[in-house]
């Protein structure tokens, strides 16, 4: 590549960044940095890692899970895959940012990281089809695919750029000590989200066995992946061993039967894409298999990126033997697929007879990202399922209430992503909502409602017996932690939203507090537009007057 | 001391540095432009620091194989490994985690700077 088209590149590289950050930037954070509450948060898997985030932020240590999401235990351990924790709470105690803009900051930049190091996977194919296949990647900020952070799927958003990563390492894994950078890639990738670390050892042992097939000598690899994977090992051990007892044991599925929904968004090929696009992909995978077949022919290594993109492909389609994971990683298709768009517009330009023809791939590619740029780009802004009364409420509950203090929440309307609820630090239960509706629609005030504790049982409370041997809380008091008839008067607060979708329900609750106000039961002790906090002045008395 | 070897490259790749500083700050101005300039500079700031320094300058060992774009990029997902591998073990330290964006850069930068001493060595 002449100097002028490296410096051309640099530019476009620069061009599309900036429209993937501001882009990112708008939808997520409405163009600031900083907020008065978490912004842009649209479900419960973000929340539940906010709270996460939240606790090392404060604590400063994430060993072990706050007694208020262990249901008062505390010893329970933090089994999650922990990158995201560290690298949001340490950057923004660094950066002097709240923890929650830290989230959104690190998150929107691995986010807007992913079609980058794709560009430098296809790059090593020819750079003008990494240039072509650029554009496509602004899909990512589309629907469903940006569902994928809006929806806080933060663990596997960075399981999956450390994949791409490490696919970026593997065709020269045996540069002189390159296995070291790939095994912190490689542990990083575990302590992130596992999955994709198996897809990166699956893509490994693909490649070595395609250049056996090649008779290449591959002994020369294992020079290179013996220290990696004994480093690796190493790095990983300790977090291992709780993973195995943890995520693995209880959550980890050996049936091999079809699944085709999750809890996020699905995408499916024919729905989310047009059929220009459709039709793009297509001609793309098939030309693939033309370059592979031919690069095995000519004995060239032409085949190592249509290897790895349709690697990729397949990985995103193993839900039908079973892996439910599949379904989640087809939410970066944008990224996964950009060499089958980049392949077409490549192979259309090699045909091409001019002395300009240098020129063409990045002027393309600025060309194809307006495009869809005009076509898909919403300035949407919308803080997401917080406001700033209710996160009024959360940090006068966090300041003012006792840390043993149980808090009950009636209906609101974002509380169905009931995950939030950990943000108040406080053991916190909430009222079924339709449990609720029933006694609203016949006019009863309730001492007893059906009261669902909030509890992180991913993990069902597991702690450590010995280094290898764990107990689990929650199967050895399973009732203790599900939902049940409760007296509402054995709580120390109750929050109550005054406004609703459902407004009956909001009306509900104003009588709920008025009761306890007018028959001196309880004291008002934080009130805004949205929400009353009541204190209960005699916890396990008879709160209401009524039976 | 530094030998005079790697004095330009360190010059150049300096140059070089610098300008995606100031780019990455105009990207950031741009993207979050409702921010008042002095926040956009500290967090800027601090992800040079956190997430770009520790992995460029590691990969950077492998100079000559690879191009600025490619370090760069790799680089920051690099920082991204180190300092979320590195922060798991300071974590079994019980060190509190306001730290770690302080302790992981310069202990990493420290460590890379002794490598390069002892490869002039030899």
């Amino acid at each position: 590549m002449s100097l002028k088209q490296s410096s051309l590149e640099k530019i476009i590289l620069l061009l599309f960044f900036i429209a993937f950050l501001f882009t990112g930037a708008g939808l997520l954070s409405d163009h600031a940095l900083i907020h008065s509450f978490p912004y842009g948060i649209y479900a419960m898997d973000a929340t539940s890692h906010l709270s996460f985030v939240q606790t090392l932020y404060q604590r400063g240590n994430f060993t072990y899970l706050p007694a208020y999401m262990a249901g008062g235990y505390t010893d329970a351990l933090s089994a999650n895959p922990p990158v995201i924790y560290y690298l949001t709470a340490s950057f923004a105690h660094l950066a002097g940012i709240p923890w929650y803009d830290g989230v959104s900051i690190i998150m929107l930049l691995a986010f807007v990281l992913l079609p980058f190091v794709m560009y430098l996977i296809i790059h090593r194919f020819h750079p003008a089809a990494a240039l072509f296949s650029l554009p496509v990647a602004y899909l990512l900020f589309a629907n469903p695919f940006f569902s994928s952070l809006s929806w806080g799927e933060y663990p596997f958003i960075l399981g999956v750029l450390f994949l791409l990563a490490g696919l970026w390492f593997v065709p020269v894994i045996r540069l002189s000590y390159l296995w070291l950078p790939l095994a912190l890639i490689l542990s990083a990738n575990f302590l992130s989200h596992a999955s994709e670390f198996v897809v990166l050892i699956g893509f490994i042992i693909v490649y070595i066995l395609v250049e056996y097939f090649q008779k290449e000598k591959i002994k020369s690899y294992f020079k290179s992946l013996l220290p990696l994977f004994i480093v690796t090992g190493i790095m990983i051990a300790h977090y291992f061993i709780i993973f195995k007892n943890t995520f693995a044991k209880l959550q980890l599925s050996s049936s091999f039967k079809p699944i085709f929904t999750a809890g996020y968004l699905v995408p499916e090929f024919l729905n989310n894409f047009p059929v220009i696009l459709i039709v793009i992909f297509g001609i793309g995978i098939f030309l693939s298999g033309l370059i592979i077949l031919n690069s095995f022919k000519n004995k060239t290594k032409n085949w190592i990126v249509p290897v790895m993109a349709l690697f990729l492909l397949i990985i995103t389609y193993t839900n039908w033997i079973g892996q439910k994971r599949a379904l989640q990683i087809r939410l970066l298709w944008p990224v996964l697929l950009m060499f089958f768009f980049g392949v077409v517009f490549y192979y259309a330009w090699t045909k091409i007879k001019s002395a300009h023809k240098e020129w063409i791939p990045a002027l393309g590619a600025v060309c194809i990202g307006v495009i869809l740029l005009l076509t898909y780009y919403t300035p949407f802004t919308h803080a997401g399922l917080l406001d700033q009364y209710t996160w009024e409420s959360f940090t006068w509950i966090q300041e003012n209430t006792p840390p043993e203090a149980t808090i009950l929440f009636f209906h609101g309307d974002v509380y169905n992503q009931h995950t939030m609820l950990n943000l108040v630090q406080r053991r916190t239960f909430r009222v079924k909502s339709e449990d609720q509706v029933q006694k609203a629609q016949q006019q009863i005030l309730s001492r007893t409602f059906f009261i669902l504790p909030e509890t992180f049982l991913d993990t069902w409370l597991a702690y450590r017996k010995s280094l290898f041997e764990f107990g689990y809380h929650y199967s050895e008091n399973e009732s203790l932690y599900q939902g049940r008839e409760m007296d509402i008067c054995q709580f120390d607060y109750f929050v109550l939203t005054k406004a609703s979708q459902a407004q009956p329900l909001a009306e509900y609750n104003i009588a709920i507090g008025q009761h306890l106000l007018e028959n001196k039961k309880g004291e008002l002790v934080f009130n805004n537009p949205l929400i009353a906090i009541v204190r209960n002045l005699h916890p396990g008395g008879d709160c209401l007057d009524i039976k | 001391m530094i030998s005079n070897k790697y004095l330009p490259i360190l010059q150049e790749e300096g140059k070089k540095l610098l300008l995606f500083f100031v780019a990455l700050l105009i990207v950031y101005l741009i993207a979050y432009s409702t921010q008042d300039i002095w926040t956009v500079i500290r967090v800027v700031a601090s992800l040079f620091w956190f997430l770009v320094l520790p992995g460029f300058v590691t990969i950077s060992f492998w100079r000559e194989q690879f191009s600025f774009i490619e370090r760069l990029i790799i680089g920051i997902v690099l920082s991204m490994a180190i300092a979320g591998v590195f922060s798991y073990f300071l974590n079994l330290l019980n060190l509190h985690v306001r730290w770690y964006g302080w302790i992981i850069p310069t202990v990493v930068l420290f460590v890379d700077g002794i490598i390069v001493y002892f490869r002039k060595e030899k």
